[in-house]
């Protein structure tokens, strides 16, 4: 035997047998590790999923709903939703009363005694106060909206704590839920240095669930709280963790969903859900949630002048889109429904307002009083031509008359949303058939929002998820709220600003009487809708699907076409069981590593096996 | 040229073009725009003195020159900036997706190249036959097919299971979630993970290899050193060993050593498909992100890797094929 083959049957002999020896660990190894079908071994999981990757989470910085519905597990606000509703819930928060002076400008919370943190630290008034005190010295942008009212926050013992606010003032009365403020451990938050570069991971919170480990771009998982005051509360949780699972392509996740490599999924496209219905243990459901799609006008940050201070006129945008009389005359141009029917396949209804039908004032519908803004093109071109906006070169499209150039609207829809590149080509036909042009440039989030700050557009297709309660919506189209200069930002994405709706918006926080507020808020829905600085699209629905075989007893918010999961509180994760017999992980078994090791020694095996043979037959040919 | 003279002048090549792309590296982000501005979300979420302050943070208040000296001296430390999306230096969030990238990519490159090569050789030797003929379109289809929608296909095919394909592996990522495996069960773990899209990226580039080589082979084999080998009386096998491939290979041998080089930067539509953790995706997350300093940071990387990859490829060129030393 040569030199060479002697050596390579060594390698072969030695890879052999280094690989039978650790496929026999790796057989030790697996009967160890497998599961008994009599009892369960290993924490009971739920994994959802979803095509958002958390934008942070660390609730001073975080702004997707993504990252709310982790908080929402860790963290709890003053006074939580009822799953039912969105009433205030005084029997399952961490506050469990309220007491509003006689002047309504002082409130004192109640608080559950003998709270603790996750870490076993107390939770007591301290660290409500310290929270909110600092979200509102340091105007921490998730919160600016519900703390503008409030002067400061005392603390009279461990369990009561008292808002004071700037003015009498009914929204901290307890009546509804308003501070929608995630509560922090002032013994984690107060001495870090720079508070908004905390990646917050492992977290410290009072929630079910606890942020543990987070591998951006895969999951997150979160534990259960051993020291969650619920558990008092009858709210005791069946799974052990939750993972958050983020995709980057929904047929991925959907295949995930269907393997059972997770329980739960969260999608945008309505053909993917609609592929879903069929599947074995599979149900689905579309879910009917406070979020709306708009166009928003840029309604003048180039034109506008600067009645509170602080803000530059700037930017690019038309005199039309500026103009009320031409935003509504677009508004009747567009068909809602026929968007709802071709682009949401029916998954959805027709908005009217920014304020929700199932915001905690009510719904609202406009009333005789104002204009019909309903789907009428030629109602459209009497009202553009009504505001002076005729084809004077007859070339087909509406001229502007204060400048005399043809109206053409830049239209920037987002390359992440497929729902606003599919919308585009029906609003731009539509706005044709009227006169007017439109030019469809799609772009990234962040570029939108750099364009947004710049004023450098007339519409965008965007879509906010409200709270509940209507104020923070309503205080966006506020004055102080544009973005005062191009590198800047703000939330008013319209650079709406009227006098009279700041009045209006003021009136709906300093009315003592919560009916009152009711009105006013009304008021206000009116005067937006008049003003038209967002052409309201549509509610569109939440959709969803989930493993019948894993996962069950759900609680929607609101019951019973709300959300199944990601609700305003932890509720649905604490209420949701397997059902009996259910196993979890995926279904399918994936080569285990015995079998990966014995694949290896085989071919090893073959390899060398085939390269002797060959080198003999070599070998006997030039011998021949 | 002597030996030790061509190794210094292909070292100083490679130190000037990383000097040039350093500088390149340096000034294309602040094209666009007031670095503090761009650093902060794409511009959004500041006000005019949380960006003033940034810029006294980073330096930017300084001089240009001085700026870019401190760039350097940062970057020869391995400092390469502060991601403010990722909230972590770019230096981390780039270390953590090597690993998965270099394992997948890095391991069907090789795969790739092996099978590919194999393929070459075996079908320019039996040129114009049928098995010829075959696996030139077997190749051609390979190389041409968009590999993300072969991706998907093996998903439904093998991962959900479709007809009388089993579901044997997982969708993606790059381990279960939550099993809190170690040791030898994480590493079979992450090879099940592995398997489809290693499969995918393996038969979708190994028909650039082959190509290559049977083109290269073919080439050869008209040359007249061959012909003497055959008149010589050697027989086919060992003409082809001894004189064809080893001669053959050269060209393909550059091409092989300059795809490893591009393995650090990833296959981002493999990666999205099966939500691999890998550097293609990062850049593409990065971009989308407007992640001025982590797309600086991966430029960089990317840069460096291309050259390390041109500089060893020119030094094994040179010792394979002693004319070039000498020319």
């Amino acid at each position: 035997m040569s030199r060479f083959r002697r050596v390579l049957a060594g390698i072969t002999a030695v890879g052999m047998m280094v690989g039978l020896t650790l496929a026999g660990t790796a057989l030790a190894q697996d009967a160890t590790d497998a599961p008994s079908s009599s009892a369960s071994s290993g924490p009971k999981q739920f994994l959802f999923g979803d095509t958002s990757e958390p934008s942070s989470l660390n609730p001073m910085v975080g702004y997707l709903g993504t990252d709310y519905t982790l908080w929402a597990m860790t963290y709890d606000i003053p006074i939580n939703f009822k799953t039912t509703d969105f009433g205030p819930d005084l029997e399952h928060s961490i506050v469990t009363g309220v007491e509003t002076s006689a002047d309504s400008t002082a409130f004192t919370y109640t608080m559950r005694d003998g709270m603790k943190w996750s870490d076993g630290e107390p939770f007591t008034a301290n660290d409500v106060a310290w929270t909110l005190n600092y979200y509102k010295t340091h105007a921490v942008s998730n919160y600016a909206a519900d703390l503008k009212l409030v002067k400061r926050v005392d603390v009279t013992d461990d369990t009561h704590f008292v808002i004071h606010s700037t003015q009498p003032t009914s929204v901290y009365g307890g009546a509804s839920v308003f501070l929608y403020d995630y509560i922090l451990p002032e013994h984690i938050w107060a001495d870090l240095p720079e508070k908004k570069k905390f990646q917050n991971v492992p977290a410290v919170g009072s929630g079910p669930y606890i942020i543990t480990k987070y591998e951006k771009g895969q999951a997150v998982t979160l534990e259960r709280n051993p020291y969650y005051w619920g558990l008092d509360a009858g709210l005791t949780p069946t799974f052990d963790e939750v993972i958050y699972q983020s995709f980057n392509d929904e047929n991925q996740e959907a295949a995930a969903l269907q393997n059972g490599e997770i329980d739960f999924a969260y999608f945008d496209s309505a053909n993917i859900l609609n592929s879903l219905k069929s599947k074995p243990n599979v149900a689905v459901h579309a879910a009917t949630v406070p979020s709306f799609d708009e166009i928003a006008f840029n309604t003048g940050s180039a034109f506008q002048d600067n009645p509170a201070g602080g803000f530059t006129p700037h930017g690019t945008g038309s005199h039309a889109a500026a103009d009320p009389a031409f935003r509504r005359a677009i508004t009747m141009a567009v068909d809602k429904q026929a968007i709802v029917d071709n682009v949401l396949l029916g998954y959805g209804t027709p908005a009217n307002s920014p304020v929700q039908p199932d915001a905690t004032t009510g719904a609202w519908t406009p009333g005789p009083e104002l204009p019909d803004l309903s789907f009428n093109p030629e109602n459209a071109k009497a009202a553009l031509a009504d505001a002076g906006y005729t084809d004077t070169d007859n070339d087909g499209t509406v001229n502007d008359p204060v400048t005399g150039e043809n109206v053409v609207l830049r239209y920037f829809t987002r390359t992440s949303d497929q729902n606003s590149i599919d919308t585009a080509p029906y609003v731009q036909a539509w706005l044709k058939d009227v006169g007017v042009g439109v030019e469809i440039k799609p772009v990234s989030s962040t570029k939108l929002t750099s364009i947004i700050e710049a004023g450098d557009y007339e519409m965008f297709h965007w879509g906010w998820f409200p709270n509940p309660d209507p104020n923070y919506i309503l205080n966006i189209f506020t004055c102080g709220e544009r973005a005062p200069d191009p590198t800047t930002y703000g939330n008013n994405d319209s650079y709406y600003c009227n006098a009279d709706y700041d009045k209006l918006y003021d009136t709906t926080l300093g009315t003592t009487d919560p009916t009152d507020r009711v009105a006013a808020v009304q008021a206000a829905q009116a005067m937006l809708y008049n003003d038209a600085p967002y052409l309201m699209l549509y509610n569109s629905q939440v959709l969803e699907a989930y493993r019948t075989d894993r996962v069950e007893s759900f609680s929607p918010q609101p019951a019973p076409d709300g959300d199944l999961l990601a609700t305003y509180g932890p509720y649905s994760f604490i209420s949701i069981t397997p059902p009996l017999g259910a196993t979890s992980g995926s279904t399918t078994s994936g080569a285990s590593s015995t079998i990966w090791i014995l694949i290896a020694v085989a071919v090893i095996a073959v390899i060398g096996i085939a390269v002797l043979l060959s080198r003999r037959k070599d070998a006997d040919e030039d011998e021949a | 040229m002597g030996s030790r003279s061509y190794l210094l002048s292909k070292i100083l090549q490679a130190f000037l073009t990383l000097i040039f792309v350093l500088f390149v590296n340096f000034f294309l982000f602040r094209l666009l725009g007031d670095p503090a501005t761009q650093l902060l979300r794409g511009g959004s979420g500041a006000s005019r003195a949380t960006v003033e302050q940034l810029q006294e943070e980073l330096g930017l208040d300084l001089p240009v020159p001085q700026q870019f000296l401190n760039y350097m001296k940062q970057t020869a430390q391995g400092h390469l900036g502060y991601s403010f999306v990722n909230q972590a230096s770019v230096s981390t969030t780039i270390a953590g997706k090597v690993w998965p990238t270099v394992l997948l990519v890095g391991g069907s490159t090789l795969a790739s190249i092996a099978i590919g090569i194999w393929i070459g050789i075996s079908q320019g030797w039996r040129r114009g036959t049928g098995y010829d003929q075959g696996l030139l379109g077997f190749t051609m289809f390979t190389y041409s097919m968009p590999e993300f929608w072969f991706g998907m296909l093996m998903i439904m095919a093998f991962a959900v299971g479709v007809g009388p394909f089993p579901a044997i592996f997982p969708t993606g990522g790059y381990q279960t979630l939550g099993a809190g495996y170690t040791g030898l069960q994480h590493v079979t773990d992450v090879l099940n993970h592995m398997v489809l899209p290693f499969f995918v990226l393996t038969v979708a580039y190994l028909g650039e290899y082959s190509l290559i080589m049977r083109s290269s082979l073919l080439e050869t084999l008209s040359e007249d050193y061959i012909q003497l080998a055959r008149a010589k009386g050697l027989r086919d096998k060992a003409v082809r060993k001894r004189h064809a491939v080893p001669n053959a290979l050269l060209p393909v041998m550059t091409i092989t050593i300059l795809s490893l080089g591009f393995v650090v930067s990833g296959a981002i539509t493999i990666e999205l498909i099966f939500n691999w953790p890998g550097l293609g995706l990062l850049t593409a997350k990065a971009i989308q992100d407007q992640d001025f300093p982590l797309l600086q940071g991966l430029f960089l990387i990317f840069s460096v890797a291309i050259i390390a990859a041109n500089l060893v490829a020119d030094l094994m060129y040179s010792y394979l094929d002693p004319r070039v030393r000498a020319a």
